[in-house]
C-alpha cells in the first residue's frame, strides 16, 4: 500500500483511485500470488474469474467447432443426399453405412445422434456456459469495482462440473448404440424407452448424466453471480449505476437458478421411469411386441418441466449478449445507451416474463387448447419490451460518432439479427399460425436467428472488445471485418431461405425429403442453404485463428483504457493481476454512460461529479 | 490422399487470409493510422448500407419469387375451411412484421452510416426521451393487442371440439413406429372400445372385440374423406409421440400415448378440384419424377405426415389423403370391410361367437330363403336337401346350441308360408365312435329339430326324422374339417308326398 501511493499514477483514473478510492487492505492479505504461484493453480484450477472466463471462453470454443461441424455433416445429408461421403468414413466409422457401389451416406441413427448433439452442444454448452460463463465471470467482478467472485472456490467448480459435464457428453458420442438421438428436448416417451431407439439406451443415461452435471455447474455459477452483483459491489456502485451487461448478468443468473432446477427434476422423474419401473410420464404403450406395464404418467408433464426450463434458457442465452451490446454499442457510438432504465426494466420484464410463456412451445402437444389462450397473451406481450430493447439501441447509434471495429459491427448484426428473428417470433408465438408453424423449418430459421446467430453475435462482440482486456492485445481488425461480413451474409443465407421452406410446411427433423411430394421440391433451397453454411463455418474458423494468433501475437495494448469507456474494467493495468486493482478499490462516483456529455467525450465512473457539470442523465 | 490436399489447401488459404490481415495492420500503422482509419470508416459505413438496400431487396424479392411457397398463396391456398383464417391470420402477420422489419433496417443501417465517425464530430449527449419511450412501447403494444385478439379468436374457433348435434364423421388415427393407421367408425359412425393392452399381431390397434361399436369399424392405411363434411380426427399414438400432420389442411395435433386427443376441420376441395388448380402454376407443369407419363399435379395428393420426431424412420411416415364428392365417399365406404367380420369372427379370438349380429341372421335368412326357393322350383330333386349349417348341439347330446333357432326360426317360417311343403330332417354323424350310439344320437338330434319345428307351429304331419349315423357321408372322415361337414342336420323339402320310412337299424 505504501508503494502504491508513493508511486506518480501513470493514469488519470489510477490518480483518482489512489485519491478517492476504498482501501479494503487487500494488499496487506496478499492472497492473490499464492493461488497463482505455480501452472496449476494459475491456468488449471485457477480460481481467478479471469483465468475461468477464459476456461469457458475456450471450452466454449472447442464445443461451438464440434457442435458445428456435426451441423454440416447433416447438412451435407439435407442438401446432397446422393453425394457419397465415404470420406468421412475414418472418421466417423460405422455411422457411414457404404453401399455396395461404393456410395457413402449418413445413417439416418447418426443423422438424428448429430441432430440431437448439435442441439443440446450448442444451447447449452456453447450458448449458456461459453457465453454467460465468459462473459459474467469476467466482467462482473470487474466492471462493479470487486477482487473477484464471492467465492472463487464454487467459481473454479462450476467450470470443473461444464468440463466433467463436457467430457461425459463427449464420451457418449462413442457408445456402439451410439449417443442420444431424440432431439435436444428428449420428450419421452422416445428418450425413455431403449426399445425406441439406439441412442435412447446408454446415450440417453450418459445424456441426463452430463446434463446434471452442467445444471450444478449452472447452479454454481449463478449464485456466485448473483451473490457478487449483490453485496461486492464497490463504493458508490448503486444497483442503478450498474453497467447494462451486469444487470443482464444478473437477470441471467436468477432465471438460471430459478428455472434450472426444475429440469433436474424432470431429468430424475426421467431417470426413475427409465430404472426403476415408475410412471410419471409414460402411459399405455405397446412398443418392440409388448404392452408396457406403465400406466397412468404423462408425456405432456415431461414437456411442462421441460420447457419451464427451456423458456427461460433462450433468454438466459439472449440476455447477455444484450447486455454486451448495449455496452457496445454505447461505448463505441460514444453516447450513453439510450433509455437505461427502460433497458433494466425490459431486462426484468423479459425476464419474468419468461417465467409464463413456457407453454408457447406447447400449443400442439395435446394440451387443453384452452390454456393456451394465456401463454399466447403472454408470449406475445414478450414483443413490447424485445422492442423497446431495439428501438433503444437504434436510439443510441442516432446522433453518435460511431467507430467501426470488429466489435460494434457485431453489435449492430446483433440488433438485425435480433430484429428478423424476434419478429418471426410474434408469428410462431400465435398459436393460430402455430398450428401450421409449428416443428417446421420456420421454427428452425426462427430459433437459430434469433438466438443462435443473434447470440453468436453478442459473443463476438464481446469478445472483440474485451480481448484487450483478456490479454493485453488486440485481435487483428481485419480479420475481424472479415469475420463480420461473412458471418452477417452467411447466417443470413443459411437461415433465411427456411422461412420459405417452413412456410411450405417442410417440418424439422426429417432425415429425408423423399417420401413426401410436398416436400421433395426444396432440393435447390436445400443445396444452396448447406453451401451457405460450410462457407459460413469457413469464416467462423477464421474468427478462432484471429483468436489464437492474437493471443501471442496480437497488437499491444499501449493505455489501460483503449475505447476511452467509462466502466470500470478499463481501470485496472493492461496486465491485470489478482485481485484486479492493484492499490485501493476505485470508487463509483456516476453511472456508466457519461460519453459526450458537456462536449467531454467520456467522463470514467471513478470521477467525480463537478460542480459546474449540467445535471445527471 | 485428395482429404489431405484440401486440409493443407484449407490451411494455405487461411495463412493467406492471416497474412492479409497482418499486412493492412501493418500498411495501417505505416500510412498514418488516422488516415487509414477515416478511409475505412468510410468504406465499412457504405458497405452497411449497401448490405441494408441488398438485403431487404432480397428479402423482399425472394418472398415475392417464392410466394407460393407461401400460405394462402397460389397452390398454397388452404384445402380446409378453417384454414383460411389460418392463411389470412398469416397475411396481417406478414405485413405487420415485414413493415416493422424494413422500418427498424433501415433506420438501424442508416443511422450506422450517417453517424459513422468523423474527425470533429462530437457525439450528442441524449440519455432519453420519455414521450419517445412511451411511444414506442405504446405503438407495439397497441399491435400486438390486435394481433392476439385476432389470434385467440380464429384459435378458439379452430380448437373447439364438436358440439353435440354437429353432423360430424369421427375418424381415428394411430401414429406408430412408423406409420399411421386409420380406423373408421363403419355405418354406425362409432369407433370401438380400444385398449392397448389387446394388441396382438391379428389386433394391432388393441380393438376390445366385446365391445360390439368395434365389430363394424373398418381399417385403412390411407384417408378418405368426403369433401365439406365435418371431420373428427382422435389423434392416439401407440409407441411414442407423433404428431398428426396435414399440411394442405392446415391440421397439426400430437398423438400422445395414454392421452388420445383430436382436430376437427371440414375438407373443403376435392383432391380433382386440387389438382385442376395447381395445374395453373409453372412448377406442377412439370413431368412427375416418378411417373414421367405424367405431369406434377396429375399426381398430386394431399399428404399426411408426422410432424414430432419419434426416432429413425420419423421421416417416412407417408399416407394419402383423399377428398372425395360425398356420392363416391358413400361407394367407397360401402366397399370397405369391417376387419373384425373379415378375421376375428368365429375365430379363437372371437369373444362373440355366443350371439349374431342382426346382418348375420340376416344373410343367413336370405341364404336359406335362396337355397329353399331354388330348390322348389326346379325340376331337380338333387338339390331339395339343404344342410342346416347354422343348426348344431351340443357336444356329444341332442340340445340344440343357442344360435342353432336362428336357422329353424327360418325354416319355420319358410314352411308356413309354403304350406304345401313337406319336409324331412335327417341326423348324421361322423364315423368316429360306436355305430349304434352315433345312430341313436343322430336320430334323437333330428327329433329335437323335429320337435322345434312342431313346437314352432309347423304341423306334424308335415314333418318326419330320421338319424342315419355315419352311413351318408358328404366329404372324407379322415380330416377334422370333413368330420365336421359330415355331422350335420339335413331338411329335405317336397310338395309330394313324404316316404314311408323304416327306421334304420344294423
Amino acid at each position: 500500500m505504501a508503494t502504491a501511493t508513493l508511486t506518480a499514477p501513470a493514469t488519470r483514473d489510477e490518480g483518482l483511485i489512489q485519491e478517492l478510492g476504498y482501501d479494503d487492505h487487500f494488499h496487506e492479505h496478499h492472497h492473490g500470488d499464492k493461488y497463482q504461484s505455480n501452472f496449476i493453480s494459475h491456468y488449471i484450477f485457477s480460481m481467478d474469474h479471469k483465468m475461468i472466463a477464459k476456461q469457458f471462453l475456450i471450452t466454449g470454443m472447442i464445443w461451438a467447432i464440434i457442435g458445428g461441424l456435426m451441423s454440416l455433416v447433416f447438412r451435407m445429408q439435407l442438401g446432397f443426399p446422393e453425394e457419397s461421403i465415404a470420406w468421412l468414413k475414418p472418421v466417423l466409422g460405422k455411422w457411414i453405412a457404404v453401399s455396395s457401389d461404393g456410395v457413402g451416406s449418413l445413417t439416418q441413427d447418426f443423422y438424428y445422434a448429430l441432430v440431437t448433439m448439435h442441439g443440446t452442444i450448442l444451447v447449452f454448452f456453447v450458448l449458456t456456459a461459453g457465453l454467460s460463463g465468459t462473459f459474467s465471470n469476467l466482467l462482473i467482478p470487474l466492471m462493479i469495482g470487486a477482487r473477484d467472485m464471492a467465492s472463487p472456490l464454487l467459481n473454479m467448480l462450476s467450470y470443473w462440473f461444464f468440463f466433467i459435464s463436457g467430457m461425459i457428453m463427449f464420451s457418449s458420442l462413442f457408445l456402439s448404440t451410439g449417443p442420444f438421438a431424440g432431439g435436444w428436448v428428449a420428450y419421452p416417451p422416445l428418450s425413455a424407452l431403449p426399445q425406441a431407439m439406439d441412442g435412447s439406451g446408454a446415450g440417453m443415461t450418459l445424456w441426463t448424466i452430463s446434463l446434471v452435471m452442467f445444471v450444478v455447474s449452472v447452479l454454481l455459477g449463478g449464485i456466485n453471480y448473483i451473490t457478487t452483483v449483490l453485496n461486492l459491489r464497490t463504493k458508490g456502485m448503486s444497483m442503478w449505476r450498474l453497467p447494462l451487461p451486469i444487470w443482464a448478468f444478473f437477470v441471467t443468473a436468477i432465471l438460471g437458478l430459478l428455472s434450472f432446477p426444475v429440469l433436474v427434476s424432470a431429468f430424475f422423474l426421467m431417470m426413475l421411469d427409465r430404472g426403476i419401473g415408475t410412471s410419471f410420464y409414460l402411459s399405455e404403450i405397446f412398443i418392440g411386441g409388448q404392452a408396457l406395464d406403465h400406466v397412468g404418467g404423462s408425456p405432456i408433464l415431461y414437456q411442462h418441466l421441460f420447457w419451464f426450463l427451456g423458456h427461460p434458457e433462450v433468454y438466459i442465452i439472449i440476455l447477455p449478449a444484450m447486455g454486451i451490446v448495449s455496452e457496445v454499442l454505447s461505448v463505441h457510438a460514444r453516447k450513453p445507451i439510450f433509455g437505461y432504465k427502460a433497458m433494466v426494466f425490459s431486462i426484468l420484464a423479459i425476464g419474468f416474463l419468461s417465467f409464463i410463456v413456457w407453454a408457447h412451445h406447447m400449443f400442439m402437444s395435446g394440451v387443453n387448447p384452452f390454456i393456451s389462450n394465456f401463454f399466447v397473451v403472454f408470449t406475445l406481450i414478450i414483443a413490447v419490451p424485445s422492442a423497446v430493447k431495439v428501438f433503444n439501441w437504434i436510439a443510441t447509434l442516432y446522433g453518435g460518432n460511431i467507430r467501426f471495429n470488429p466489435a460494434s459491427l457485431f453489435g449492430i448484426g446483433f440488433v438485425s439479427m435480433f430484429i428478423s428473428g424476434g419478429l418471426t417470433g410474434i408469428w410462431l408465438g400465435n398459436s393460430t399460425l402455430d398450428i401450421q408453424l409449428h416443428d417446421t423449418y420456420f421454427v428452425v430459421a426462427h430459433f437459430h436467428i434469433v438466438m443462435g446467430v443473434a447470440a453468436f453475435f453478442g459473443m463476438y462482440a464481446g469478445v472483440y472488445h474485451w480481448f484487450p482486456k483478456m490479454y493485453g492485445r488486440f485481435m487483428n481488425e481485419t480479420l475481424g471485418k472479415f469475420h463480420f461480413w461473412g458471418t452477417l451474409i452467411g447466417a443470413y443465407c443459411v437461415f433465411w431461405p427456411m422461412h420459405y421452406i417452413g412456410m411450405a410446411g417442410v417440418p424439422r427433423r426429417y432425415y429425408s425429403f423423399d417420401a413426401f411430394d410436398a416436400f421433395s421440391h426444396f432440393a435447390e433451397l436445400n443445396k444452396f442453404i448447406t453451401i451457405a453454411a460450410i462457407i459460413t463455418f469457413g469464416f467462423q474458423l477464421l474468427f478462432v485463428l484471429n483468436f489464437f494468433y492474437s493471443i501471442w501475437k496480437g497488437r499491444k495494448l499501449t493505455t489501460p483504457n483503449p475505447y476511452n469507456a467509462n466502466t470500470l474494467e478499463w481501470t485496472t493495468p493492461i496486465e491485470t493481476g489478482h485481485g484486479n486493482w492493484p492499490g485501493k478499490l476505485p470508487t463509483v462516483q456516476r453511472w456508466a454512460y457519461d460519453y459526450g456529455k458537456d462536449g467531454r467525450e467520456f467522463i470514467s465512473q471513478v470521477e467525480p461529479v463537478s460542480e459546474d457539470e449540467s445535471p445527471a442523465h | 490422399m485428395s482429404t489431405l490436399i484440401v486440409i493443407i489447401c484449407i490451411a494455405l488459404l487461411l495463412l493467406i487470409i492471416l497474412q492479409i490481415g497482418r499486412v493492412r495492420d501493418l500498411a495501417k500503422q505505416l500510412r498514418g493510422a488516422e488516415e487509414v482509419e477515416a478511409r475505412n470508416t468510410q468504406m465499412t459505413g457504405i458497405y452497411l448500407v449497401a448490405f441494408m438496400v441488398v438485403f431487404l431487396v432480397l428479402a423482399t424479392a425472394s418472398a415475392f419469387y417464392y410466394k407460393n411457397m407461401m400460405l394462402g398463396y397460389g397452390p398454397n391456398e388452404s384445402a380446409s375451411a378453417h384454414g383460411g383464417r389460418i392463411d389470412s391470420m398469416m397475411s396481417i402477420t406478414l405485413w405487420v412484421t415485414y413493415s416493422v422489419f424494413i422500418l427498424t433496417h433501415i433506420l438501424l443501417f442508416w443511422y450506422a452510416f450517417k453517424y459513422r465517425h468523423q474527425k470533429g464530430r462530437k457525439a450528442e449527449f441524449i440519455s432519453h426521451n420519455n414521450t419517445l419511450e412511451i411511444v414506442w412501447t405504446g405503438i407495439p403494444a397497441i399491435v400486438m393487442t390486435f394481433l392476439v385478439i385476432s389470434g385467440l379468436d380464429a384459435w378458439n374457433d379452430i380448437m373447439g371440439d364438436v358440439g353435440v348435434d354437429d353432423n360430424v364423421l369421427e375418424i381415428e388415427a394411430t401414429g406408430y413406429q412408423f406409420a399411421w393407421q386409420m380406423r373408421y367408425p363403419g355405418p354406425d359412425g362409432l369407433l370401438g372400445r380400444k385398449d392397448f393392452r389387446l394388441i396382438e399381431g391379428s389386433n394391432q390397434l388393441g380393438q376390445d372385440w366385446t365391445d360390439l361399436k368395434n365389430a363394424d369399424d373398418v381399417l385403412v392405411n390411407d384417408i378418405v374423406l368426403p369433401v365439406n363434411q365435418k371431420v373428427r380426427v382422435r389423434i392416439t399414438a401407440k409407441d411414442v409421440l407423433h404428431d398428426f400432420y396435414l399440411p394442405q389442411f392446415r391440421v397439426k395435433m400430437d398423438a400422445v400415448p395414454g392421452l388420445p386427443t383430436y382436430f376437427v376441420f371440414t375438407p373443403t376441395k376435392t383432391t380433382k378440384e386440387w389438382r385442376k388448380e395447381l395445374s395453373k402454376y409453372p412448377e406442377y407443369q412439370v413431368p412427375d419424377e416418378n411417373d414421367p407419363e405424367k405431369m406434377r399435379w396429375e399426381t398430386a395428393n394431399y399428404e399426411l405426415a408426422c410432424a414430432e420426431l419419434c426416432g429413425v424412420g420419423h421421416w417416412s411416415m407417408a399416407r394419402k389423403v383423399t377428398i372425395v364428392e360425398e356420392d363416391e365417399y358413400e361407394e367407397w365406404a360401402a366397399e370397405q370391410k369391417s376387419f373384425y367380420m373379415e378375421n376375428i369372427r368365429f375365430t379363437k379370438d372371437d369373444p362373440n361367437t355366443g350371439m349374431l349380429f342382426p346382418a348375420e341372421i340376416a344373410a343367413r335368412r336370405a341364404e336359406f330363403n335362396t337355397e329353399a326357393n331354388t330348390a322348389l322350383q326346379t325340376e331337380d330333386d338333387a338339390d331339395n336337401t339343404l344342410i342346416l349349417k347354422y343348426v348344431t348341439f351340443e357336444t356329444g347330446s341332442a340340445n340344440l346350441t343357442e344360435l342353432s333357432r336362428y336357422q329353424l326360426d327360418d325354416a319355420i317360417a319358410f314352411l308356413k308360408k309354403n304350406a304345401d311343403v313337406n319336409s324331412f330332417l335327417k341326423g348324421h354323424t361322423d364315423n368316429t365312435g360306436n355305430f349304434d350310439s352315433n345312430l341313436s344320437l343322430s336320430q334323437r338330434r333330428a327329433e329335437s329339430v323335429y320337435n322345434y319345428l312342431v313346437k314352432g307351429g309347423i304341423a306334424a304331419d308335415r314333418l318326419i326324422s330320421a338319424g342315419f349315423s355315419s352311413t351318408v357321408p358328404i366329404d372324407t372322415n379322415e380330416t377334422e374339417e370333413g368330420r365336421q361337414a359330415n355331422r350335420r342336420t339335413e331338411l329335405y323339402i317336397t310338395r309330394d308326398a313324404l316316404p314311408v320310412i323304416e327306421r334304420l337299424s344294423k
